[in-house]
């Protein structure tokens, strides 16, 4: 190693020789330990050379977006920066970047980045060769031009034999499109249960809140599930920072004593995972049994609440206030049933209730962690009821918000600024023509498509549900893997998913690194970065717009996902012409020519960019020039447009103020025009999916793998083997699998098994133990992280590990943890992640810390594997 | 184990240094000798040691560098001192050998070689004792360095020079060594209960200590055995080289190298730097 | 003289390690070796568990034992106050590595040399801030001339948590806003 460091040291920065060097570093390093990065350039001499600071995308799905620079000299780059295109104040803040997004360079020049294409040794054209080596055959380097002729013969061969709908995509691509299309998988993976709840009880207002600058004008907010610091990095935790140094208080709701509980929290309630519509319906209880809801508001605003305000045709037994007090079930949901369920002590059920019925204006505000869980609309529909028997909606400062994560967590109001489209033909797949997110209208019939957690099932056994035609049969014979990510690895049932990769006659992946996707296939094709390709715009909260640009060339014999698609189609017979007939180039003017931004009165949209002649004609594109508010060359330099913003000013956005102040005039899109508590075509959507029924109302039924379930006997308190709840959440260490190889990161994050100190002790399990957590559907191994910050009886895994199953053990030994969430398809298509069973065991093997572990780099790629 | 290095260093110059002491003792002692042997293992000895040290380093080829801060670093001095010693006791062996008649030079350079060694060993006790490393801090350091120095170097000088020294009285010798290592043993005894009491790094280093509780336990057994071992035949009016008398001051010596070699593993074994959440 | 240094507002972090990587970034570490640092402590019972985070680097302190004890002068300190490191002289004895309090100077095997943070002096000597300042997403972190930071933020501000070595010892450079549980005597480190 010492050797290869000095060796680059002697090398001057120059991007052939970095090239030659990191293939030599990839041959001799089975990379033990050593930093995965290839920019080991001396300090001193990189220092000395002029570079240039170069918008940098981070593009990755990890609930933040932030601006990213990067220090490029000679096509390589030495260090990063964030956001100092201006002065950075609380009311005006930078776009700050996360630990992710400034470890990136070690990702984008990673020496285990996939170079070149390569096919299983043992892969034969036709029937897959031996199908069983998948995942731990050898790799054969080939050419380009091999493997897409394997490729599109492959294709040809499964659509002509059995028909397009034998071939599995997560996404199609122009090209597939036009060659007939792919059966596709679908689900609500990140809104969890969200969705269809919004689109009826609130008419579609999904993840808005009040305006960002608005938060500080709440006396409390309530985060239910949120830990953005991991979650939604960059400014959402310092936006609530900034409500709460003005005067809020905050209550995090959340089995996990987060990293952002411990900077806002004034009081953190601990609840079961799950079970977070028996503490709502506990509160709701104590709520209105001391007469504390916002009757007026209920009346005039909602529907369902009490047997006198119910949507037309529905049975009035059947309201919310009727069903807590159990005049017809004679189930009172006092907070001793509730705590029953969920765990939280029942006074503090009844003081949180109090708080947020009597403290105005309050922030009500959810993430999708309590959703994404079986039957996890029932807690939309408690956390929705509960939220506005409080009665704060559509003032300064009031606000009940759904969904409220990801990137626009903390924000709220109109996106202020965002880029054109890039005015490319409209491409839809034949066989599915919906959005695969949030999934399909369950009584249309024309539509074949698979719920993520059915389809590796369907992949073996032939058959999937289909909403209201129930199960249809299947027939996969191919797995499609291009531009479409690390489905192997993020799909529920990895298990299941490893026997599907195996049964199929072919598998092909694009991949940056030799993911599991990638290392379960046949033909693996390199893919570019966003930092190898022409540019483009990145959108995340409502005031900025990123405009990125290339930062080197394509690494090695890396391609982008739509050549590939190019020369597929090509091979096909079709005409790139006719199914991609912009290049990337001209797609990015279209999207910058395309950009505007809120008028200064907020009555419109204008123009965001001056192009001139000179510029179309430096891009090679064809374009007109424009008036714009600021000109090409500063937005290229700058790399960002935020619109300013200060107190007061004419962007501050209240939500649901126009129907608060005048209902009758401007109704909600919902069946009532008003918030819909009760909502029978919620309910009718629900069950027409197949998979569970759901009330028209917030009740609490147990679910597939919920607390109740991790008792053998609930009633008589009998426990399971699998006697602990698994959350399995975002993981500061990386977005989604992307960044997991990250040494830094890994440093950083261990990702270890959170678990109680009760719990741990109950097992005899210590301090540095390794333990292996089993669920009914595989086992991983993880260091443990015994901790009082977490709720007894309940875990945390940060999900996203690249997975690394011993075929022999069947164990994950990187603690993948889809491994252990089954595929339990439930409610529209919600992928429950955070209700998962699971026991833990103390495990006798050792595992060394994961940033010790080698790269994944094959001899097929210049490596020694 | 990391400080191999320093512990092969520490120990060979603090024998070397404790030989040449006995020497020049033994110069004022019993007049009209010559301790060759004694005089080249202690040359030997401190080019061992200097050697060892130099392994230490990340950059050995800049050793000299270590002169550069005199003025503050306790390291420095220790360097300088050790250098010093190592300088005066190899030239004091070749005087020895190739200059034998050259009595006031050798007289000088043994005064100044035990001079200059005490003062090293001073400066070891300095430097690990301002170290931020609980463990090594007070008195004990520098009482356990001088025991070495002392019961080592004689017994070292003992068993080189009992040809030389077979008629004459060797108390002075089983004295020595026996009270260097009672005090030794003394002030470990409030040394090792102060250490429990301590901040977190010094607890921490309380723990890996009594988890070598065998090893520790071996070490006192040896030491004070050793040199309970060695007053019966240093009592005796003379020794023959074969007889059990010598076999004893072998013993003893053995016994007395192994223990305090035992003795400074552990001193390295324990080390327990104070840090954020360790102090 | 002068003497910058840091002001660290506990209250606001969040244990996210942005300042931790834009430092590797900074200063092309590899696994394993840190310069500046986040440190979780924990302590209390569910349901009132509680834990801070403590993001530290070199102190730069006012009398920095590793310059009193470096043999060589390798460590020394600027004109500002920055403790510096200079590799030319340094000879790898790692006896700043036994001196600082704070375990600040970290011993990198492939050079043989020590290494520390040097408050990104080229960056502050352009007037720049530190690499780690201008990263946190929280604004946690401000650097600047110690007495300015001590005027602004000194009302609320440390130098001494028992987490940490007397400042006594060797003066930090170093302001902290402690949330109220890192007074706590009972803390256990958290696990990365």
């Amino acid at each position: 190693m010492t050797k290869f460091i000095d060796k680059m040291n002697e090398l001057t920065i120059s991007r052939r020789n970095f090239i030659k060097a990191s293939t030599a570093a990839a041959a001799s390093l089975s990379l033990v330990g050593c930093g995965n990065s290839l920019t080991t350039t001396n300090a001193g001499q990189a220092a000395a050379q002029e570079g240039q600071w170069i918008t940098a995308a981070c593009w990755h799905n990890c609930g933040g977006r932030c601006l990213n620079k990067a220090l490029v000299v000679d096509g390589i780059v030495i260090r990063q920066k964030t956001d100092d295109t201006h002065p950075d104040t609380p009311d005006y803040p930078q776009q700050r970047g996360c630990a992710r997004g400034r470890s990136q360079r070690q990702q984008i020049f990673g020496a285990d980045r996939l170079r070149y294409p390569m096919k299983r040794k043992n892969w034969n054209p036709g029937d897959g060769g031996k199908k069983e080596l998948r995942g731990k055959d050898e790799w054969v380097r080939i050419s380009w031009e091999e493997a897409l002729d394997h490729v599109a013969s492959e294709l040809k061969r499964v659509k002509e034999t059995y028909g397009n709908q034998s071939i599995l995509a997560k996404s199609t691509g122009p090209a597939l499109n036009a060659y007939g299309g792919a059966m596709t998988y679908w689900g609500c993976t990140s809104d969890g249960a969200w969705p269809k709840p919004q689109q009826f009880m609130n008419g579609n207002r999904s993840r808005g809140s009040n305006d960002r600058l608005d938060l500080r004008n709440s006396k409390l907010i309530v985060l239910w599930g949120s830990n953005p610091v991991w979650s939604s990095a960059g400014n959402p935790a310092y936006n609530f920072k900034q409500a709460k140094d003005a005067g809020a208080k905050f209550i995090v709701v959340d089995p996990f004593y987060s990293d952002t509980a411990q900077i806002l929290a004034d009081q953190w309630i601990p609840v079961r995972p799950g079970t977070d519509t028996a503490l709502l319906l506990g509160m709701a209880h104590y709520m209105i049994t001391n007469n504390l809801h916002d009757q007026d508001f209920l009346d005039k605003f909602c529907v369902g609440f009490d047997a006198d305000h119910m949507p037309e045709g529905a049975d009035p037994k059947e309201n919310f206030k009727d069903y807590v007090l159990g005049t017809y079930d004679g189930t009172p949901k006092t907070p001793e049933w509730a705590s029953e369920h969920c765990g939280t002590d029942p006074d503090v059920i009844c003081s949180f209730a109090h708080e947020i019925a009597v403290t105005k204006p309050m922030t009500f505000t959810s993430s999708s962690a309590a959703a994404r869980t079986s039957v996890g609309e029932q807690f939309c529909q408690a956390f929705l009821t509960v939220g506005w028997m409080t009665g704060n909606v559509g003032k300064p400062g009031a606000s009940v918000c759904s969904n409220n994560r990801h990137n626009t967590q903390s924000y709220g109001g109109p996106t202020l600024v965002k880029a054109g489209g890039d005015k490319s033909p409209k491409s839809t797949n034949p066989i599915y023509k919906e959005a695969t997110f949030p999934g399909p209208d369950p009584f249309k019939t024309d539509w074949q498509g698979i719920v993520i957690d059915e389809a590796w099932d369907a992949v073996i056994n032939g058959e999937y549900t289909a909403g209201v035609r129930g199960k249809q049969s299947c027939d996969i014979r191919m797995l499609w893997n291009i531009g479409s990510g690390n489905t192997l690895n993020q799909n529920t049932d990895l298990m299941k998913g490893i026997e599907a990769f195996r049964k199929v006659e072919f598998v092909v992946t694009s991949a940056h690194f030799l993911t599991a996707t990638a290392q379960y296939s046949d033909i693996v094709l390199p893919a570019t970065t966003e930092w190898e390709r022409v540019g483009g715009f990145l959108s995340g909260n409502p005031e900025m717009l990123i405009f990125y640009s290339q930062i080197t060339e394509p690494m090695y014999e890396a391609k982008d996902d739509e050549w590939m698609y190019q020369e597929i189609g090509k091979r096909l017979g079709l005409d790139p012409a006719e199914f991609d007939p912009l290049s990337p180039k001209q797609k990015l003017f279209n999207k910058l020519a395309g950009c505007t931004v809120m008028n200064e009165d907020g009555s419109g949209f204008e123009t965001l960019v001056t192009i001139t002649a000179q510029d179309i004609a430096e891009m090679g594109v064809k374009g007109k020039p424009q008036e714009g508010r600021i000109t090409y060359k500063e937005f290229k330099e700058k790399g960002i447009y935020q619109v300013p913003r200060s107190h007061g000013d004419q962007y501050v956005y209240i939500d649901y103020k126009d129907f608060i102040e005048d209902p009758e005039k401007n109704p909600l899109e919902t069946e009532s025009g008003k918030f819909q508590i009760h909502s029978q075509g919620l309910a009718d959507t629900i069950n027409a999916y197949g998979w569970n029924t759901l009330a028209p109302i917030a009740k609490y039924q147990y679910v597939t793998e919920g607390y109740e379930e991790t008792f053998a006997n609930f009633e008589k308190k009998e426990k399971s083997e699998y006697p602990l709840q698994l959350t399995t959440i975002h993981y500061a260490r990386r977005s989604h699998s992307s960044l997991d190889n990250i040494s830094w990161l890994r440093e950083a994050f261990q990702n270890k098994l959170y678990i109680h100190p009760m719990d741990a002790q109950a097992r005899g399990i210590n301090k540095n133990d390794i333990v292996k957590v089993s669920s009914r559907h595989g086992a991983v191994i993880r260091p443990v992280y015994i901790t009082e910050r977490i709720m007894p009886g309940t875990l945390t895994l940060g999900q996203g590990a690249w997975a690394e199953v011993n075929d022999d053990s069947g164990i994950c030994i990187a603690g993948a943890t889809n491994v252990l969430n089954g595929g339990l398809p439930t409610g529209q298509g919600v992928q429950a992640y955070n209700t998962c069973i699971v026991q833990v065991e103390k495990y006798e093997g050792k595992l060394q810390k994961d940033y010790l572990w080698p790269k994944r780099i094959v001899a097929a790629q210049g490596g020694g594997k | 184990m990391g400080d191999m290095a320093l512990l092969v260093f520490s120990f060979c110059m603090q024998a070397a240094i404790g030989m040449m002491f006995f020497m020049t003792l033994s110069h004022q002692l019993y007049k009209g000798k010559a301790f060759k042997g004694a005089a080249v293992t202690a040359a030997g000895l401190s080019i061992v040691g200097v050697l060892a040290s130099l392994a230490h380093l990340g950059q050995p080829l800049h050793a000299l560098n270590s002169l550069l801060n005199l003025g503050s670093s306790w390291l420095s001095r220790e360097v300088l001192f050790s250098g010093l010693f190592m300088g005066v006791a190899v030239a004091y062996a070749l005087v020895q050998w190739f200059k034998a008649d050259a009595s006031a030079l050798s007289a000088g350079l043994r005064w100044i070689g035990s001079g200059v060694g005490l003062i090293a060993v001073f400066s070891m006790g300095k430097l690990y004792t301002t170290a931020s490393v609980p463990v090594w801090q007070g008195i004990n350091t520098f009482v356990d360095f001088y025991a070495t120095t002392i019961a080592v170097g004689a017994l070292l000088f003992l068993v080189l020079s009992l040809k030389e020294l077979q008629d004459v009285d060797k108390k002075v010798f089983g004295l020595a060594v026996l009270a260097a290592v009672i005090l030794q043993a003394a002030v470990a005894i409030p040394y090792a209960i102060s250490l429990g009491l301590g901040g977190s790094a010094a607890q921490a280093s309380a723990e890996i200590l009594s988890g070598m509780s065998v090893m520790i336990s071996l070490k006192w057994i040896l030491v004070l055995g050793g040199a309970v071992v060695l007053l019966w035949p240093t009592l005796q009016k003379s020794i023959k080289a074969e007889g059990q008398s010598s076999s004893l001051i072998y013993a003893s010596l053995g016994a007395l190298i192994c223990g305090q070699f035992i003795g400074r593993y552990v001193f390295y074994a324990g080390m327990v730097a104070s840090t954020i959440g360790l102090t | 003289m002068a003497q910058y240094g840091f002001y660290f507002d506990m209250t606001a972090c969040g244990g996210c390690k942005t300042c931790q990587i834009a430092c590797n970034d900074r200063n092309d570490l590899k696994p394993g070796v840190l310069f500046r640092k986040v440190k979780g402590f924990e302590g209390g019972k569910f349901p009132m568990p509680w834990i801070y985070y403590l993001s530290i680097s070199c102190n730069h302190c006012q009398e920095p034992k590793c310059v009193e004890g470096c043999p060589t002068q390798a460590m020394h300190k600027l004109d500002n106050g920055i403790v510096a490191h200079d590799k030319e002289k340094c000879i790898g004895c790692r006896y700043c590595t036994w001196s600082c309090p704070y375990g600040h100077p970290q011993f990198i095997e492939e050079t043989g040399r020590v290494n520390k943070c040097d408050m990104c002096k080229d960056l502050v000597e352009e007037g720049e801030n530190p690499a780690c300042v201008d990263s946190c997403t929280m604004r946690a972190i401000h650097w600047g001339d110690l007495e300015e930071l001590r005027a602004i933020y000194g009302a609320e501000a440390v130098s001494d948590l028992p987490v940490l070595p007397n400042s006594s010892k060797t003066t930090p450079s170093v302001l902290i806003k402690p949330k109220s549980v890192a007074l706590l005597k009972d803390f256990m480190l958290k696990e990365d």
